[in-house]
């Protein structure tokens, strides 16, 4: 049998059963366990293991995986430098026409 | 154990605390210190969902205001304890804060909040621009005028600190119910009766309203007018490195701010004249642009030009829920007895929430407002009686 | 004549590689496999997604941190090198959590060390020098040097440009990218990160077709894969208006029309009316003890490995485990090497592929499962199966395989991030590989489709739906069905 252990999130070293006791701990919801056992948080930003944490996270609540909320996925979706971004024109603000409350 | 409580919504509870984010948490958590039982949260969608998680989590004590300085002070003595006082830790890393400028103009003003802050017993320097080398050591001070300096102030990761309160909050009894809306706030006879949510009524006499972004429109439920703006501010966070950068970087002059988070990422912002703010509509719109990021390459690789192989990893918005002096409203209002509302940080929750959250239940539980509380009132706006601070960046 | 050999410098080492192949391909053939080190245990890890995805082949090189060496073309005179682990005791510290990782539970530094307040800041000081990964770059004896670059522009310094607004932008040149841009109206923009339009397959089942008694036709499969890509890249040349940008990325999407693209260290922006994204799928390696393994890796990993970076895997051993075309095509296109295979097929079906196995000779085994893949040794790998299907409480026969590579296929999955990040609402489907557009309801529309809040449009298309590659097009006329 072999001992190596199975990472859901290779990136940050969270293993399969550090997910399941996270969950056991009380996080519930995906953005929370994202946080506090690091899943999806490194310099992949998820692309390795959210969809895979999506669905160890709907066993666990027993829910259809449709009903996972995914987390926010937030530009970029690769690294780049700030030198990159520096070479760019600064864009215009969007029309954004705000509401009153 | 994060404790959120499953089950229906209680019937009853001798106070009703709308938001999970640190000024909720920490406010329930004090209460519940005062003594005070069956107190419930209610939080619409995951604790620190909103402004809090969203923060740069930083906490300095260099205001321009001896009111400002001595509350800022008293929350940090809270932060320098905190993770001895929740068993948890925030960890809180006292780097200091460097505030900097290009202009000549700003200077004699820096000097006396340096000097007020001093007299206060905060630590702060004043620093010629080549003094800073030794704080950020390649810091391009080619631009800089003049620049102050406090070690004491420092940044907190805003997530542990909602964990460390939420499990505070557990042990004290507290009920912390997520994915839990408030839908209305009945009251009469000039006091607070029901809290309304899509999964049931409670009915209190206390409503504490801490819904950050959405407490003026909490506060409208009982016909309180607040003259909070919505303002969108972005964030992002760069590649995790080992740590090279202690203090907290802020220019006054271009807004821009930057760390080093204790996961080894540059966390930082800058705010954009574009945005309104108190002059426009509320921007509830939490999407990122292009724009932000080029913007904020710009002017960082201006003061720190090595970042420039430094990798950006991703962006995000929150919201600062801005006041017209850009202080918090703290207290309750005449005539409506049992409601009470802490909002209004304007980009400053997360420093000032521990401090406001402790004297407000101090209030709220013996009905003696101390000074800040008198001062920090809804009804400043209406006297004109403003004390806004010099220098209001970050 | 034989082109010179490239020199970079590793860890005090001087390397000889092949010019035009990447460091990490390079550093696979010199014998170094383990390319970075995990931040909490410290795993080594190596070569995984090949394709710049993942943060396996992650290193220090001419003083830039976290730079990805399978993307990078060694230079002469690079430097190279493992990040380390940042001070003396991390190393041991590893060590220690990963060997007791049952004594400290997931988030044990939230909980221990808090008390009293003297403690907490020491152990704050102590784990900050462990944290991060990466040092800031420079601080070496020479100037800091740009960027590294996979090819220098013609042009020199990398300017930005703004592409300006498209009628409809498609990402992904494979064959329902090529479909899309070919069979779309007015001004088309289509990208790929490959030279050449084709897609992730197109150079793996070229090289098998152009083989002298190639094997393509013993495996329709992938015989009707090549046919549906030449057909969709036939389409697309019978127009002249189509800009097609090779070598180029969508890297972010801001709402509502926006992308960044990046081609090398070039940044573009585009915007469009209308986004087709037909940018397929990502290699899944599926959760298994030692998944993090290093040369466990995916069948897009061993085509980019093989065609474009010409890993020298001659004499070498290569396990493919799986199933579906991929583990056919890396099978084929493993033959037209000279590595040494052994074929473990998974799950049901596949029995055409299997019989054309058998008839080739081909190394196979049937009727195990994986039962977790470990290390021995920098760069070797042992993989243990189970024999048949035990029931509850028995014990099968165990079976291992050692390997320099293993190749693991199964289904992809979509790759998703700037769908989101433009807007579109995702929904976890597993049996579609992960996250992906919902169904439309409109017959007319692509399958996948969502309008994005400035009123632009975005379909999503083949394999970057969790569909299978090339089975569906869309036209101007709507969907058109093989």
């Amino acid at each position: 049998m072999s001992k190596s252990k199975v990472f859901l999130c290779c990136c940050e070293d969270v293993t399969l059963q550090e997910f399941r006791d996270a969950f056991t701990e009380g996080f519930t919801e995906l953005e929370s366990l994202k946080r506090y056992t690091g899943v999806g948080t490194g310099f992949c930003q998820g692309k390795g293991c959210l969809s895979e944490a999506a669905g160890e996270l709907a066993a666990l609540r027993d829910i259809p995986p449709c009903d996972v909320r995914l987390t926010n996925i937030r530009p970029p979706a690769e690294p780049l430098t700030f030198a990159q971004l520096a070479t760019l024109d600064v864009p215009d603000p969007l029309d954004d026409p705000g509401s009153d409350t | 154990m994060i404790p959120l409580s499953s089950g229906p919504i209680p019937a009853t509870a001798d106070a009703v605390i709308i938001g999970g984010g640190v000024n909720g948490l920490t406010t329930a958590r004090e209460l519940a210190r005062e003594g005070l039982k069956n107190i419930v949260i209610l939080e619409k969608n995951y604790i620190g969902s909103g402004s809090t998680g969203r923060c740069g989590g930083g906490i300095r004590q260099q205001w321009t205001t001896e009111e400002n300085i001595r509350l800022a002070q008293e929350s940090v003595a809270m932060y320098e304890n905190m993770s001895a006082e929740l068993g948890y830790q925030v960890f809180f890393r006292q780097g200091g804060y460097l505030m900097i400028t290009e202009s000549e103009d700003d200077l004699p003003a820096l000097r006396d909040a340096v000097a007020l802050q001093n007299r206060c017993d905060v630590p702060t320097e004043f620093l010629q621009p080549g003094e800073c080398l030794k704080l950020v050591p390649d810091l391009d001070v080619s631009h800089l005028k003049g620049a102050t300096f406090c070690p004491k102030d420092g940044t907190a990761y805003p997530f542990a600190v909602v964990w460390g309160y939420a499990r505070a909050c557990h042990r004290a009894g507290v009920k912390i119910f997520i994915r839990s809306q408030v839908t209305g706030i009945s009251a009469d006879d000039g006091r607070i009766r029901t809290v309304h949510t899509d999964r049931g009524d409670i009915a209190t006499e206390r409503v504490i309203n801490c819904a950050g972004p959405w407490a003026r429109s909490i506060a409208a439920m009982v016909g309180v007018q607040l003259p909070n703006k919505q303002e969108r501010h972005e964030i992002m966070v760069s590649e995790s490195l080992k740590p090279f950068l202690d203090p907290m970087v802020i220019s006054i002059t271009n807004g821009i701010y930057f760390s080093q988070s204790m996961r080894g990422e540059i966390v930082g912002g800058i705010g954009d004249p574009s945005e309104p703010g108190l002059n426009g509509p509320s921007h509830f719109d939490t999407r990122s642009q292009l724009r932000f990021a080029v913007r904020f390459a710009k002017a960082l690789l201006r003061y720190y030009p090595r970042a420039g192989q430094v990798r950006m990893m991703r962006q995000w918005a929150g919201m600062y829920d801005v006041t017209p002096d850009h202080r918090p409203i703290l207290g309750g209002v005449p005539g409506l007895d049992g409601y009470y509302h802490i909002c209004g940080f304007s980009g400053h929750g997360f420093m000032l929430g521990p401090v406001t959250g402790r004297k407000m239940a101090r209030y709220i539980s013996t009905g003696q407002p101390d000074d800040i509380i008198t001062s920090l009132s809804l009804d400043r706006f209406e006297k004109g009686d403003l004390k806004p601070d010099a220098f209001v960046v970050g | 004549m034989p082109s010179k050999k490239v020199r970079i410098h590793f860890e005090g080492n001087t390397l000889e590689c092949r010019p035009g192949t990447t460091v990490a391909a390079a550093l696979w053939e010199n014998g170094v496999r383990h390319l970075s080190h995990s931040p909490k245990y410290g795993r080594p890890r190596g070569l995984t997604c090949a394709r710049g995805h993942c943060t396996a082949c992650l290193m220090r090189v001419d003083q830039i941190p976290n730079v990805r060496t399978c993307e990078l073309t060694v230079r002469e005179g690079m430097e190279v090198g493992r990040q380390e682990a940042g001070t003396f005791y991390a190393a041991p510290m590893q060590k220690i959590l990963a060997t007791g990782s049952a004594f400290f539970p997931v988030g044990f530094y939230y909980k221990w060390f808090t008390r009293p307040p003297f403690l907490s800041r020491l152990f704050l000081d102590g784990i900050r020098p462990m944290t991060g990964v990466g040092r800031l770059p420079g601080g070496g004896s020479r100037p800091l040097a740009l960027p590294p670059v996979t090819e220098t522009p013609a042009s020199g310094a990398p300017t930005a440009t703004d592409l300006g607004r498209f009628d409809t932008v498609v990402v992904g040149a494979g064959p329902s990218g090529l479909h899309a841009a070919a069979t779309a109206t007015g001004r088309v923009l289509i990208l790929d990160d490959h030279r050449l339009p084709g897609g992730q397959r197109h150079g793996a089942l070229r090289r098998l077709a152009d083989q002298p008694d190639s094997n393509l036709t013993r495996f329709p499969v992938l015989k009707s894969l090549l046919d549906r890509i030449e057909k969709a890249r036939n389409l697309a040349d019978t127009r002249d208006d189509l800009t097609f940008l090779e070598r180029t990325k969508a890297i972010a999407g801001y709402h509502p029309d926006r992308l960044v693209l990046r081609r090398d260290d070039l940044l573009q922006t585009v915007q469009f009316d209308n986004l087709v994204w037909a940018a397929g799928a990502l290699d899944t390696l599926g959760l298994f003890p030692g998944n993090d393994t290093p040369g466990v890796i995916g069948p897009r990993a061993l085509y980019r490995l093989l065609v474009r970076d010409g890993l020298g895997i001659e004499g070498r051993q290569v396990l493919v485990i799986g199933n579906g075309p991929d583990f056919w095509l890396s099978a084929a296109l493993l033959d037209t090497t000279g590595a040494k295979f052994s074929l473990v097929p998974t799950g049901d079906g596949g029995g055409d592929e299997i019989s054309a196995a058998v008839d080739l000779q081909w190394p196979l085994n049937t009727g195990l499962t994986l039962d977790g893949i470990s290390e021995r040794g920098e760069g070797r790998l042992q993989a243990s199966f189970v024999a048949g299907s035990p029931g509850a409480g028995e014990v099968g026969t165990r079976l291992s395989m050692e390997a320099d590579l293993a190749v693991i296929c199964g289904r992809g999955k979509p790759a998703y991030d700037i769908l989101y990040q433009l807007g579109a609402n995702l929904k976890l489907q597993p049996d579609l590989g992960g996250f992906t557009l919902p169904l439309s309801d409109d017959p007319n529309d692509g399958e996948y489709v969502a309008v994005l809040s400035g009123g632009s449009r975005l379909v999503a298309i083949g394999e970057a739906c969790g569909d299978l590659p090339g089975r569906h097009h869309i036209s101007a006329d709507g969907v058109e069905k093989p």
